[in-house]
């Protein structure tokens, strides 16, 4: 097959049609959007004093690390308490929590995606367009 | 509507809250778009989902249209930006174009126009998007390579050696099964 062929088959396409309902239907879920009360802006703003105060807190805090750090006394205590933690935590089982948190964390992460995704037209159109997939690929399977 | 100031009318319409004024817009630009997603997943209903939720972000978007550029070449590229996501997202379940027809495909099968048209279409489907994309877009705007590279918002020179790579390619694929 040549080029010419190819530039021929793809040149001269099929023309479909648009279902008679189409535009009525554009329409409907337009005025769905429409009537959708906008979304809420997140007050950036009103937030802004607590972000600087975060912000300053924190560097605050990692300047007094830096001088807790270049203390000797301090850091041999440090290492001195993270021995004690890690027995602590080898007598109790750590990883057991550590897994269990793990696992809550997974479900409460799953079941939010789950349940708080957006409804609207895209997302019905998505929903319904993936049924559809789903059911060809059982047709094929067959 | 062919009018540039029809639309824009229409679009200011939309913007000052007059929900109907877009159903010009939709009346005037169902054909295009619907035959443009149908050339990307092949399937006449999907091609109606997909151009409708290409409609519903126009909708949403009307807004972000600057007047420097025409409203087709605005909403043509954000139809394509929907359509390119959907298709990656679900694609259709198709076997790869060496297993398909082609694998099967004799020149006496080929004689016939209607497999040959099917035998072209699967292998530009089984193209990577990266070439397929501005092949089905270069077609679809009557072989306009500026056209093209402003549905895909990409440099003419990008989409210039796309097409040469792509088409490169699917005439290889085509040959070695002639």
């Amino acid at each position: 097959m040549k080029s010419d062929d190819i530039d021929k088959v793809l040149t001269n396409e099929e023309v479909i049609t648009p279902s008679p309902d189409f535009l009525a239907s554009v329409m409907r879920a337009v005025r769905r959007q429409a009537a959708a009360l906008p979304p809420m802006k997140f007050p950036w703003l009103r937030l802004l004093p607590a972000i600087l105060a975060m912000f300053v807190a924190i560097m605050r805090v990692f300047w007094d690390l830096i001088g807790f750090l270049y203390d000797p006394d301090v850091l041999a205590g440090f290492t001195e308490q993270l021995q004690q933690f890690a027995s602590v935590a080898a007598r109790f089982g750590v990883q057991w929590i550590v897994l269990a948190v793990a696992v809550t964390a997974l479900s409460l992460l799953l079941s939010v995606s789950l349940v708080g995704g957006r409804r609207d037209e895209v997302t019905d159109t998505r929903l319904r367009r993936m049924l559809r997939a789903a059911a060809s690929v059982v047709r094929r399977l067959r | 509507m062919r009018d540039d100031k029809d639309v824009e009318a229409a679009v200011e319409a939309v913007l000052d809250g007059e929900t109907a004024a877009f159903s010009s817009i939709v009346e005037r630009w169902q054909g295009p778009l619907i035959n443009l997603a149908y050339r990307f997943c092949r399937d006449h209903e999907r091609a109606e989902d997909m151009a409708q939720e290409a409609f519903i972000k126009a909708f949403r978007g009307l807004k972000s249209w600057r007047r420097d550029a025409a409203f087709s070449t605005w909403l043509f590229a954000l139809a394509t930006n929907v359509y390119r996501d959907e298709v990656r997202r679900y694609a259709p379940p198709s076997f790869p174009f060496e297993d398909d027809v082609a694998a099967e495909a004799s020149e006496e099968d080929l004689a016939d126009e209607a497999d040959r048209r099917r035998l072209v279409r699967t292998a530009l489907q089984s193209l990577p998007p990266k070439y397929r994309d501005p092949l089905l877009l270069f077609y679809f705007h009557e072989q306009n390579v500026a056209a093209t590279a402003e549905s895909l918002r990409l440099p003419e020179g990008t989409v210039k050696a796309r097409l040469s790579r792509g088409r490169a390619l699917l005439e290889s694929k085509l040959e070695k099964r002639l």
